[in-house]
């Protein structure tokens, strides 16, 4: 049997397609109110006042100034941050096996600024985060987490001080989203001629989009949550009785996203394999990569690097389909460690 | 005691065939041995590590060469790394 073809277990990748980028007819005028409403909205998810948000081009600038703008001292960030969070680092915080940070030594440098993702986009490893940040501010520095990837699944966290999503990660458009508290020391890190750093400084029809799609990603975990952890645990104890897979995360990470490495095989193959089978899959391996570099996520937790393939489940996922991709993973291993 | 029973360069490969070939090669020696291996995929650091670890071998060191690392790893008693693999894989 034939996979249900296009299903989309690859996450990250929601575009919007828009009507309004050209065309003959002119796009509807927008009401203030809407924009406001939407943002109105995306603070509430988040637990904070709509006057703390600010609005982007897209996730990567989201990361990059939401931490560059905390005041001018050590940055320590963990090592499975993004690239973008990474490069601003001057300490890199290692964590255990599973991808938790381990312990942090603040005697060593007490007032640094902080910057540890919530839950990781790649192996779904959930941080402590408000005890995270209780400990940084007893110490006098601030904390940046990227929320991007528990934002409609979990409760989000308190304590934090700034806050960067990507709007893609729950379904939205290419947008970028700042929450920065006000109590938060933070001041725009691009050159500019005026301190003012304006709350909208993209199109305001993608907050519209990304508020909405909030609201249904949110409502879609909470019908299929249970749905998708019981798929995770299945798949988790399967790779478990197949020879030679190593998992990433562990199970008490976030369930739509589960990441595994199959010995011997190669990635861009299984990728390739799991397409024939109707299933669009990411890797972090090597040969997936422009640079030819794994991803620095599974060389920082120890997992094997080669073979990998990740998965982002959709909450609207059928039970048909997930269960179509348990029983094709021993063939399609077995395939592509024969090839 | 680490002086290497069997030398390998797998310069040039790209992942997974250098761990495959300290899979393979591994075999040649016996337990308590050991391998040296050589790659410039930058894939292989971890990879090694993580090899060692799901097959029950002991990752003793690895050093930066000229174009890459050098491994050194002991063979442990275990079962045929490459066990479910095809043969001649």
């Amino acid at each position: 049997m034939n996979g249900p073809s296009g299903r989309r277990l690859a996450g990250a990748v929601a575009g919007s397609p828009g009507g309004f980028a050209g065309g003959s007819q002119p796009p509807e005028p927008l009401r203030l109110e809407e924009v406001a409403e939407a943002s109105a909205l995306i603070a509430t998810h988040l637990g904070i006042p709509a006057d703390q948000l600010y609005f982007v081009g897209d996730g990567r600038l989201a990361h990059t100034l939401a931490f560059a703008g905390l005041p001018a001292s050590p940055r320590a960030v963990s090592s499975i941050e993004r690239a973008e969070i990474l490069a601003q680092a001057t300490l890199t915080l290692p964590v255990s096996p599973s991808g938790h940070l381990l312990p942090l030594d603040l005697t060593r440098d007490p007032a640094s600024n902080f910057s540890v993702g919530w839950v990781n986009g790649e192996i779904g490893t959930i941080q402590e985060i408000s005890a995270l940040a209780e400990e940084i501010h007893e110490g006098g520095g601030y904390l940046h987490s990227d929320l991007s990837f528990g934002l409609g699944s979990l409760p989000v966290p308190t304590g934090w001080d700034v806050a960067s999503i990507d709007a893609r990660a729950f379904g939205g458009p290419t947008l970028g989203i700042m929450a920065i508290k006000s109590r938060t020391r933070w001041s725009n890190p691009l050159p500019t001629l005026s301190p003012q750093f304006d709350h909208i400084q993209a199109d305001e029809r993608l907050i519209i989009e990304a508020a909405s799609a909030l609201a249904g990603y949110t409502e879609k975990a909470k019908e299929n949550s249970a749905r998708i952890e019981h798929f995770n645990t299945t798949l988790r104890s399967r790779c478990a009785q197949l020879a030679h897979i190593d998992v990433a995360g562990d199970s008490t990470g976030i369930p739509h996203i589960i990441t595994f490495s199959v010995l011997y095989a190669q990635g861009e193959e299984l990728v390739r394999a799991f397409a024939v089978e109707g299933f669009h899959v990411a890797s972090g391996s090597a040969c997936m990569s422009a640079n030819l570099e794994p991803s620095h996520v599974l060389s920082a937790t120890g997992k094997l690097t080669h073979g990998n393939v990740r998965l982002t489940i959709p909450y609207d996922e059928p039970d048909t389909s997930l269960n179509h991709f348990l029983e094709v993973l021993p063939q399609v291993i077995e395939g592509v460690r024969q090839s | 005691m680490s002086t290497p029973a069997l030398e390998i360069d797998t310069t040039g490969l790209r992942c997974p065939l250098p761990v495959l070939a300290l899979a393979r090669r591994i075999l040649e020696i016996k337990v308590g041995e050991i391998i040296a291996m050589t790659s410039d995929d930058p894939a292989s650091g971890p990879d090694v590590h993580a090899w060692a670890r799901m097959t029950g071998h002991t990752f003793i060191s690895e050093e930066p060469i000229a174009n890459g690392k050098r491994f050194l790893l002991r063979k442990e008693a275990t079962e045929d790394p490459t066990k479910g693999l095809p043969e001649g894989f």
